[in-house]
């Protein structure tokens, strides 16, 4: 009886000992690397955001309409003309005017600023996750232990900014993202004329087009439908008309002008959802 | 036992990598709300809200191969006239902005299967219309058109129309028709007719004659001398047969009348007021309106003639029948209720009841060739001309003038024709507005004009 106490209350001591080590070891592990970075990403780029388009805090849809003039030169620049037309331009001037209340749009200069504008909120957008990474690469290192399995998936939630391979192709971050899909929108807006379909049971229907850029922002290809959703028997006839507008619209808002550095695996490539109507 | 349990709970407790991974996966891959998309995927832009604009489009002179002499002018002429006939077609439906004549440039005949569409961006145009006109051996003359897509840089449609010199307008409608439907997605209409009364001389004296014209004002004649008060024509589905109320002899019966030969006969034989005639979709019926007894009802017969058949037997006016585009249901106006409204009931007259009940009195009603909408005069604090759907919802007041009444539809549901009568002079012209409620326009007549009913889509 002693002798299978004293066992049982020894293997239970070393039993507890080694269960308070694993906790400790598994703990250690766990918490520190997994949230810091992702935190401090996600804050960093909305600030970036929001730097980038000199506006109200919120970069939504305020500052996009403001520039949506800025798009009306890149439109007039891409074909040279040979025949001196002036309605041409006329008419690209016209659509913008309506959408800006304040006179300052139109002083804006050229597509240019956009397209500074927007590496450089990239250099912000890498440096602070450079240095947020740093950081973190630091506390992981002192933890060696726990830095096998959780740096892999650092790396996938950080994307570009893991490791030393800055100048390596990495995916975009998802704020990177946003901010090249305003800045998309805001150049292809312009462009989306309904035409006869305004007013017609075609504005429920929603077209989804696929469509390469070149690397100089002229559209690669035939954009093609990938999707429409709210056809109905009252619209059906319109279903092609609607895609028509969705397709011209993207074919004359370009080229458009990005940065070169976020072509690949960003707007090399891309999905346009083209909704008629205004969001609800 | 319990050595095992214990073990068990440790090993579970030394494997921090699964639990590390089951707590991390989900936030890893899967983006953080309001990020862009996961590595990989790729990007969607959203668009929303498209602009209304019209479209610019350009429709230079189409030029002709050889240019030949025919009754109908020369073909090099032709195709000056035919271009400024679809612009005039497109311009006037409101939806398009041609370009004007200077901004277009010369097309030669191989360029018309050849656009140059470099030459045409900087133009603005979205859309270009080219074409010929060439004269046949057999003295036919055939009228080639094509639109394009300048920004796809491809070919959208293409179709050539053989006409007779006489009829060199025609080719020009179906052209801009096929345009139209085209970029529209909406049914033909510019190649038909409208059938008015033409009205002159003094407000308590004024001489009303039937009139036919092409839907631009072109072709017009007069049908009746103006002897005796015409109103409220309308066109048979072949067009070859017009049904209208003529006050003849002082007593106003509804009277068929043979396009082609001039004839005319009465519908209904009977000593009885007749009005508000209307022919069914198949034209083999016409609904009028009898008064018997003091009582007003609605009436079916043949169009060959025949005994007419009750359709409505309440004791208030019962008047103003349209059919339904599939001829089952009948929409008419009716004060059985105590103030003008609407009613629909089935062809035999059953399932009377009322589908209006905005504020105001409404009459005149018309179905739409799509059967989708009844258009109306809508009786407020003046006369307006409106849509509703076939149930009575979503009514809506389309024109705003001091009285707009007598609403027609082009044959493709798409544009309303009415009368405008002007405050004061009481002076009635002929206007169109489309279905959005834009575009309202007068429609150019040599006199002045009330009560038109369009006609449908030429074969």
């Amino acid at each position: 009886m002693e002798r299978t106490d004293q066992k049982g209350l020894g293997f239970a001591v070393v039993a507890h000992l080694l269960l308070f080590a694993a906790l400790t070891i598994s703990i250690a592990k766990r918490v520190p690397p997994v949230q810091p970075p992702q935190e401090a990403m996600d804050v960093q780029l909305v600030d970036a955001v929001g730097l980038r388009s000199a506006a109200p805090n919120p970069a939504t849809e305020a500052p996009q309409e403001m520039q949506a003039p800025e798009q009306a030169p890149p439109q007039e620049a891409p074909p040279p003309a040979p025949s001196p037309t002036p309605p041409q331009p006329k008419p690209v001037q016209e659509k913008p005017r309506p959408t800006p209340p304040s006179p300052t749009p139109a002083l804006k200069p050229k597509p240019q600023p956009p397209q500074k504008a927007l590496s450089d909120i990239l250099k912000d957008v890498r440096s602070t996750a450079k240095s947020e990474q740093a950081g973190s690469d630091a506390k992981a290192k002192a933890d060696r232990a726990a830095s096998e399995k959780v740096g892999a998936l650092l790396k996938g939630v950080l994307g570009a900014s893991a490791g030393k391979g800055e100048n390596a192709r990495a995916p975009i971050t998802g704020a990177a993202m946003n901010g090249l899909a305003a800045a998309i929108k805001r150049q292809v807006q312009p462009c989306y004329e309904l035409g006869g379909l305004s007013g017609t049971p075609a504005m429920q229907i929603v077209t989804t087009l696929r469509l390469r850029y070149n690397k100089d922002g002229s559209v690669a290809g035939n954009p093609q439908v990938v999707e429409q959703t709210g056809i109905s028997p009252a619209n059906r006839a319109y279903a092609q008309q609607i895609a028509d507008v969705a397709r011209r619209a993207v074919l004359r808002c370009a080229p458009v002008h990005l940065p070169a550095e976020l072509y690949e695996g960003g707007w090399d490539d891309l999905n346009f959802r083209f909704t008629p109507g205004q969001m609800q | 036992m319990k050595t095992w349990e214990l073990l068990a709970s440790i090993a579970l407790a030394l494997t921090p990598g699964a639990a590390t991974a089951q707590t991390a996966a989900p936030q890893g891959p899967g983006p953080a709300p309001g990020a862009g998309p996961a590595p990989g995927q790729r990007l969607t832009v959203d668009i929303t809200g498209g602009i209304s604009n019209k479209m610019p489009i350009a429709i230079p002179v189409m030029p002709t191969p050889n240019a030949i002499a025919t009754p109908a002018g020369s073909t090099d002429t032709l195709g000056n006239q035919v271009s400024q006939i679809i612009t005039n077609d497109l311009k006037n439906s409101g939806l398009f902005a041609p370009l004007s004549q200077d901004q277009l440039r010369p097309v030669s005949f191989p360029q018309v299967s050849a656009p140059d569409y470099g030459a045409w961006l900087p133009t603005g145009a979205q859309a270009l219309v080219q074409g010929f006109v060439q004269a046949n051996g057999d003295g036919t003359l055939t009228v080639g058109c094509y639109l394009y897509d300048v920004f796809a840089k491809s070919e959208m449609v293409r179709q050539g129309f053989v006409v007779k010199p006489s009829e060199w307008r025609r080719g020009a409608h179906k052209c801009a028709d096929t345009v139209y439907s085209r970029l529209t997605g909406e049914g033909p209409y510019f190649d038909s007719q409208v059938i008015y009364v033409s009205e002159t001389g003094p407000k308590k004296n004024r001489t009303k004659r039937l009139a036919i014209m092409d839907q631009d004002g072109a072709n017009h004649r007069f049908i009746t001398n103006g002897q005796s008060l015409v109103l409220t024509p309308r066109f048979a589905p072949n067009r070859q047969t017009v049904v209208f109320m003529s006050f003849e002899n002082d007593q106003p019966r509804v009277y068929v009348y043979d396009v082609g030969s001039g004839r005319k006969r009465l519908v209904v034989n009977q000593p009885y007021t007749t009005f508000a005639p209307r022919f069914s979709p198949d034209g083999r019926s016409i609904l009028f309106s009898m008064i018997v007894n003091g009582n007003c009802d609605i009436y079916r017969v043949s169009a060959s003639g025949g005994t007419p058949v009750r359709l409505t037997t309440s004791p208030g006016i019962d008047t103003g029948g349209s059919y339904s585009p599939d001829g089952s249901k009948i929409v008419f106006e009716s004060d059985r209720s105590g103030t003008q409204q609407l009613y629909v009931m089935n062809a035999d007259g059953s399932n009377q009841h009322r589908i209006s009940f905005g504020g105001g009195r409404f009459a005149t009603p018309v179905w739409s060739p799509r059967g989708d909408l009844i258009a109306y005069t809508h009786l407020g604090g003046g006369f307006a001309v409106g849509v509703m759907g076939t149930d009575g919802s979503g009514a809506k007041d389309l024109t705003n003038g001091w009285q707009d009444e007598g609403p027609t539809w082009a044959p493709n549901g798409r544009v309303l024709m009415f009368f405008r009568t002007a405050k004061g002079s009481g002076k009635a012209d002929l206007w169109s507005v489309d279905l959005t409620g834009v575009n309202e326009r007068a429609i150019p007549t040599p006199l002045d004009g009330s009560d038109p009913a369009w006609g449908p889509l030429l074969p």
